[in-house]
């Protein structure tokens, strides 16, 4: 298979996390037997001149891997500093997924004054063909941004992803959403990945992981590195790059403040990497030896008491996991949830935040002894060999690219000269509603797989009005369905690769509670109870709001429903918005804390079920033989409903508590496959004889 | 209410008994939830259960609001009022300024709290006493029929 990974800048020595990514899996899959190439521009490093031509463009080889090299486009470094600035500048909590957290035009100057190559982008157009995958990586820079939509059926990202401004424009939602793979390096990133840009990602992403090459230990020297003995020495370590955004000077005060409790304590701060020397080499025990090679990083991982990474931009820390592989237990910041997510996952650490909390974690280092620290740092020996060695990533890779290659999920069975045609009967197809949508799915499936498909309806709303045909199928030997009862219900994530209503997403995230339902407003679905548990849910959390998302069945239910609204004295926060586009609705899932279901009888509420566990909201929904058949044992299924005060309570507790909602979505994540596309067409296949 | 279990116990991953501890501690943290919770006073009406949640968020806020101002609205972060030291100054002087007006605010709050719990108690009242006196009415009409 020949791959060509695309990355900014290449080079053996540099030592950004994303090139020490591009090398070591281009190598490996090399050694694989894959026909591997790096497609990169002439741009020295990432902390250099961007737009310097500091190579030679054309091809060589470099760390035994063909390089091709391109020019850099000439581009304003000024406006792209002051964009770029405005990004970094932009606080968190004002990121909303959805929304640019810029205006249009400085979005398309921080592309287009990024790092670019004209002749790199015409290289992959012109010869796309020659390659089987492009994997692009990292997500932020020009070469990525552009060089993707060359060839789009080909492109795999390696994405990188951090939740951060960058993340948040919309030509970076674009690629994720338009690309044939997605791959991370953590759950993490996953995870984040699928809050900003839904669930239309999942069935094009996996997470691969990223391995540690860890050199041999034997005959290393065991000199001290610049005066300091790690061997003998009790010390607390950081590796990386110094620099502010990276937190370091934030880890330096809190060591000050312990030492200033603790004048007698032996535990030293050391720190090694490149960037800003420490302003603080007065402060007794703070050392920092400046850049290191790669034998003296693996002696320091080796020998420290811990090693503290207090950056929040991280996407996957290589070096929390190659402190790991030494067997030594990290401290991570608590809100950088790729580290945190892994130390609490393993156990094979601590948590820290502000200053006063790093400056207790000193504290409490200093008063534990080796032995429990390195019972501490074991504790993640598994997760390592899971995520970090070379053969289960390498693994994963290769099924990415034969995914790639095959091209579609939809190459198992075809239409053949026998059976060449399978129409559907309906009798009316409304607008929004389950039985609609599954035979919309089931025509698009059965044409990618090369059959003539068709839906016939007696009537059609405005909205499906180019999707029905009036009337009945021709005889002429096609296969018709008028029953799909025998099929699970269908609901594909990639139905909702679209861009969410901007100006609901907008609304939408102001800080409160969304409690969501989706389903037709008739007497079934209760609408009217779920009002009188939003009351009640009132008394836990004001800060909240009602969505009750769906055409209107039933009028004189509509007018009850409306009169009850009015009477709350709260009508502001509860949203009844009818049938919506399919962008408003995916702003409403996008943005719901919980989805809280009372359907009863024959008819509960289906296909929202199951696309609420795909957009990982928590499920709450009264147990019938129908919500049942479709959360199994997935989400909170409820008895009783007629206290409301303790089902309000639920829906607070399915919202808020961090612990709960993580099992429920857990189970959700793995219930959803029953639904997924895959399983979907092998039943097709077999409903119409062909699987 | 019935007596049923609320929770199925389908969801092997989450405990029925923690969630159950885990819901009754949300609304023992909440005192409108604790006093709708409390016995003789469950059958309240949805409206009037939503009008007592309005009117105790309207407390909540005007309790954030009253206790005394410790830093500096964002608004006000130009100079001169960014120098710290100056704005330490302010802070004290409005605490000084205020101190009755916070003792009345205090009691107002606990007053129109008081008078929110005996709102509730007197609705539970009337909707019982009404309850009964349908039941008397009931025999009468029927005789009557």
């Amino acid at each position: 298979m020949k791959i060509a990974f695309v990355t900014p800048w290449f080079g053996e020595n540099l030592q950004g996390g994303a090139e020490r990514i591009a090398l070591e899996a281009a190598q490996g899959l090399q050694a694989r037997g894959h026909d591997v190439e790096i497609i990169t521009t002439c741009s020295e490093s990432w902390d250099t001149d961007w737009y310097r031509n500091a190579h030679r463009p054309g091809i060589s080889e470099e760390a035994g891997l063909p390089v091709r090299r391109f020019r850099v486009d000439r581009a304003n470094r000024e406006r792209f500093d002051a964009v770029n600035q405005l990004l970094l500048e932009t606080r968190r909590s004002r990121l909303k997924p959805g929304l640019s957290p810029i205006d249009e035009r400085d979005a398309r100057d921080f592309i287009k004054h990024n790092i670019n190559s004209f002749e790199m982008g015409v290289h992959i157009r012109n010869h796309a063909e020659e390659y089987d995958a492009f994997i692009f990586l990292p997500y932020l820079y020009g070469t990525t941004l552009q060089g993707w939509r060359l060839a789009p059926d080909k492109a795999i990202l390696l994405t990188c992803l951090h939740d951060e401004a960058y993340a948040y424009l919309p030509r970076v939602s674009e690629m994720m959403l338009g690309a044939a793979q997605l791959a991370f390096n953590s759950e993490s990133t996953y995870a984040i990945a699928r809050r900003l840009y839904g669930p239309a990602i999942i069935p094009r992403s996996t997470v691969v992981g990223a391995a540690i090459s860890w050199p041999q230990t034997e005959g290393m020297s065991a000199e001290p590195i610049e005066g300091f003995e790690p061997e003998n020495s009790r010390y607390a370590l950081y590796l990386g790059r110094r620099s502010a955004e990276k937190n370091v000077d934030v880890l330096e005060r809190a060591y000050r403040r312990f030492r200033e409790l603790a004048s007698e304590s032996q535990l030293q701060l050391v720190s090694a990497g490149l960037g800003e020397r420490t302003s603080m080499e007065d402060v007794p025990g703070i050392v920092d030896l400046g850049f290191v090679s790669e034998d003296q990083k693996v002696r320091l991982l080796r020998n420290c008491a811990m090693l503290m990474q207090p950056s929040v931009n991280e996407s996957y820390s290589r070096v929390l996991m190659e402190a790991w592989h030494a067997g030594r237990p990290v401290t991570v910041h608590a809100e950088c949830p790729p580290t945190a997510d892994a130390v609490r996952e393993t156990g094979a650490g601590w948590l820290a935040s502000d200053e006063q909390s790093w400056q207790k974690i000193f504290l409490q280092l200093d008063a534990t002894s080796a032995g429990e620290l390195s019972a501490l740092g074991a504790r993640a020996s598994d997760y390592v060999r899971r995520y970090a060695s070379w053969s289960e990533v390498l693994d994963r890779y290769e099924l990415i690219l034969d995914e790639v290659r095959s091209g579609s999920r939809h190459a198992s069975w075809h239409a053949t000269p026998e059976r060449h045609a399978v129409h559907q009967v309906v009798s009316h197809l409304t607008y929004g509603t389950s039985e609609a949508i599954g035979a919309i799915a089931l025509r698009d499936e059965l044409r990618a797989h090369g059959f003539e498909s068709l839906i016939f309806a007696q009537d059609a709303d405005e909205e499906y009005a180019a999707e029905a045909i009036p009337g009945t199928p021709p005889p002429n030997g096609a296969i018709v369905l008028r029953d799909r009862d025998e099929l699970t219900p269908v609901a594909d994530p990639e139905r909702w690769n679209l861009a969410p209503d901007a100006t609901l997403m907008n609304a939408l995230q102001d800080g409160r509670t969304n409690i969501l339902f989706v389903g037709e407003v008739d007497e079934h679905n209760r609408q009217l109870d779920l009002l009188e548990v939003f009351g009640h849910y009132l008394m836990l959390d004001f800060n909240a709001r009602l969505i009750l998302v769906g055409r209107i069945a039933d009028d004189e239910y509509h007018r009850r429903l409306r009169e009850a609204i009015d009477r709350t004295g709260v009508a502001q926060r509860i949203l009844l918005p009818g049938a919506v586009s399919e962008a408003a609705l995916a702003a409403f899932y996008r943005t719901a804390s919980v989805f809280c279901s009372l359907s009863s009888g024959r008819q509960t509420v289906g296909l929202p079920l199951i696309e609420a566990m795909w957009f990982d909201i928590p499920v709450c929904a009264l147990r019938t033989p129908a919500s049942e058949a479709l959360l199994g044992n997935a989400g909170v299924l409820i008895d009783d409903a007629s206290d409301r005060l303790r089902l309000a309570a639920l829906l607070r507790v399915l919202a808020m508590d961090r612990n709960v909602r993580e099992k429920v979505l857990a189970s959700q994540q793995s219930r959803r496959e029953i639904f997924a596309p895959e399983a979907w067409c092998r039943q097709v296949g077999e409903l119409i004889g062909c699987a | 209410m019935s007596d049923r279990p609320m929770i199925a116990p389908t969801n092997p991953s989450v405990s029925v008994d923690e969630l159950m501890t885990k819901i009754n501690e949300q609304i023992a943290g909440s005192r409108a939830a604790s006093l709708l919770d409390s016995e003789g006073v469950r059958s309240l009406t949805a409206d009037t259960v939503t009008a007592v949640a309005n009117m105790e968020a309207i407390i909540q806020t005007a309790e954030t609001m009253s206790h005394v101002r410790t830093s500096w609205g964002a608004s006000l972060g130009r100079f001169p009022f960014n120098i710290l030291p100056l704005r330490a100054f302010f802070l004290r002087v409005l605490a000084f300024i205020f101190r009755d007006q916070r003792q009345v605010n205090a009691m107002l709050i606990d007053a129109f709290r008081a008078s929110l719990e005996l709102n509730v108690r007197l609705c539970e009242q009337v909707d019982a006493m009404r309850a009964r006196l349908d039941d008397m009415e009931r025999p009468k009409r029927r005789k009557s029929d």
